[in-house]
């Protein structure tokens, strides 16, 4: 669904350019979540940007659902192939839009007929209330919040979701009901999901497979089973994993 | 009061405290019902707006509240003090000044009015453009204003005036001109700071255009301040028309104006004191109103809020 090849990303010009992400090759099979591990710096957001359209400044090639997608502009069509959930549910939805308006923009953006039940089934389908549509984001919760940056995503029917840490700023006791708020969906509607994060308890639940980033390389891939037994190559890895687990 | 809006049977102020919202006009009324009594928790706020609105009441129902004509000179009444005729005395030719004075809100009303319409979507064209796309545009804009911010604004726009001529179209002209550079300088300023923000980065991956971008997501940001930034104007747009007209570049007489009234009131300043008292004060106390309206509206309009 998603094969990137020997992707470089930059920031900056002249001589402050700086490479974020040192050549990553991945695959991303239809249906699978993948997570890309890492710390702050470790360039693992870099590649989800880049992924997005959101950063246009690399190199190398990206195919989404077979086809190449280039650093500049896309086209509708390839826009609704995917959509974001933001790590901070404050930031990610404008605060003066009803919930219900948020939803509904990439439904209007994209000429989507009947809007007003396609906002009422997902707000249904995300798990609130459908007079929270009137509702402005300052007078709901962090986790709310997030379902409605879920909804929003959701609207297109895109097939793949690139999750940028969608539960770090949240509640302990929120953290699970979103994620598995993400698993239902994903199972449901046939998703495949990139999901970014520092947390390897989240991705060891969520994901089939995960990628290591570290310094803008990506050091090592592992399945599931293998983070869960802790049989992973790299010390770094490891690390990450003791960490998670309060071990370190 | 509850027959006009559909409640669903609640009473009104319920309707508009009720935390369970059933429609987007409920939403909206309660927005607004929130700002308004914040408004009115504050005094000086309240005194501001009860002036503007005896102000905006004035200039409509000036034909009721005018005691005479404001524009017929008797020049056997000239210059008489005030009394119970006159309530304000009579000008060198004879007019009643209270009359002139109500009439002259209207010019007052004009002229902001035509200011805030012409620098309001200017301003925030040229800021908004010029944040949000940056690059060459960006410095082009931003040096263009700054050139026109380096000018004391009384004086350009007495360069202006003199260039387009007298009047008061070519007043409102050369005093807009003056005030949309702060305007711009807010608008790019807060489209700066939501620019990077998620929310606009999940509209353009949506494929929102930059029309839609700036309409529907920085506007609503950006209004606030502006409105606010406007209202603190008002008050330097007041005494910018007054300067004009009391130089004699702005309203041309017999239209009553203000700032034209308390000009030729100057020649009579020892005999005939309120000549100039008279509209000097409501030239005071309508910029102060703005001032303190202005302020009050900061803070509840303030966007680091809710």
């Amino acid at each position: 669904m998603i094969e990137i090849d020997n992707l470089r990303v930059f920031y900056g010009a002249g001589s402050d350019r700086f490479e974020a992400v040192r050549g990553v090759t991945l695959s991303i099979r239809r249906g699978e979540t993948y997570g890309l591990v890492g710390e702050s710096g470790s360039g693992k957001s870099s590649v989800l940007n880049a992924i997005a359209g959101r950063h246009t400044d690399w190199t190398g090639h990206i195919r989404i659902n077979a086809s190449s997608v280039g650093p500049a502009r896309r086209s509708r069509a390839e826009k609704a192939m995917l959509q974001i959930v933001f790590q901070d549910p404050y930031g990610a939805i404008h605060p003066k839009h009803t919930v219900g308006a948020s939803i509904a923009e990439p439904l209007e953006i994209h000429r989507r007929p009947d809007r007003e039940k396609a906002v009422e089934r997902l707000l249904e389908r995300v798990g609130l209330p459908p007079q929270f549509r009137y509702r402005f984001p300052h007078q709901i919760s962090g986790g709310q919040r997030q379902r409605v940056s879920i909804a929003r995503a959701l609207a297109l029917e895109a097939p793949i979701l690139l999750l940028d840490e969608p539960t770090s700023a949240l509640d302990v006791s929120v953290q699970s009901e979103v994620l598995n708020l993400l698993q239902d969906l994903k199972e449901e509607r046939d998703l495949t999901y990139l999901m970014v994060s520092h947390d390897m308890a989240v991705v060891a639940h969520m994901c089939d497979r995960i990628g290591v980033m570290q310094g803008g390389d990506l050091i090592e891939e592992a399945s599931r089973e293998q983070l869960i037994s802790g049989n992973l190559e790299q010390p770094y890895s490891q690390e990450l994993r003791e960490a998670a687990l309060g071990l370190a | 009061m509850t027959g006009l809006i559909d409640t669903g049977g609640q009473s009104l102020h319920d309707w508009l405290i009720d935390e369970d919202i059933k429609s987007r006009r409920q939403a909206l009324a309660q927005r607004w019902y929130f700002g308004l009594r914040h408004l009115l928790s504050s005094p000086i706020a309240v005194l501001g707006l009860v002036i503007v609105v005896a102000l905006v009441l004035a200039a409509a129902f000036a034909p009721l509240l005018a005691t005479h004509n404001p524009y017929r000179q008797d020049l056997g009444r000239a210059l008489l003090a005030p009394s119970s005729a006159h309530w304000m005395g009579t000008d060198e030719l004879g007019r009643d000044v209270w009359s002139r004075l109500v009439y002259g809100s209207r010019t007052t009303l004009y002229i902001t009015m035509l200011v805030t319409v012409l620098v309001a979507p200017v301003g925030f064209l040229i800021g908004a453009l010029a944040g949000f796309i940056g690059g060459w545009l960006d410095t082009v804009l931003m040096r263009l204003t700054d050139i026109f911010l380096a000018f004391p604004s009384l004086v350009l726009a007495l360069a202006f005036s003199a260039a387009l001529g007298p009047g008061i179209e070519n007043a409102v002209l050369a005093i807009a001109l003056t005030i949309w550079p702060p305007v711009a300088r807010l608008a790019r300023a807060e489209t700066l700071t939501v620019r990077n923000s998620d929310y606009v980065a999940s509209a353009r991956l949506q494929g929102a255009s930059t029309l839609r971008i700036l309409w529907r997501h920085l506007v609503p940001v950006c209004l606030p301040s502006i409105i606010v930034r406007l209202t603190l104007n008002m008050a330097s747009v007041i005494l910018t028309a007054a300067g004009l007209g009391f130089l004699g570049l702005g309203a041309q007489p017999p239209l009553a104006e203000w700032g034209a009234m308390a000009a030729a009131g100057r020649q009579y300043l020892i005999d005939a004191w309120w000549l100039t008292t008279f509209p000097g004060l409501a030239i005071l106390l309508v910029s102060m109103a703005f001032n303190l309206l202005g302020d009050g509206l900061r803070d509840m309009l303030d966007p680091r809020k809710g």
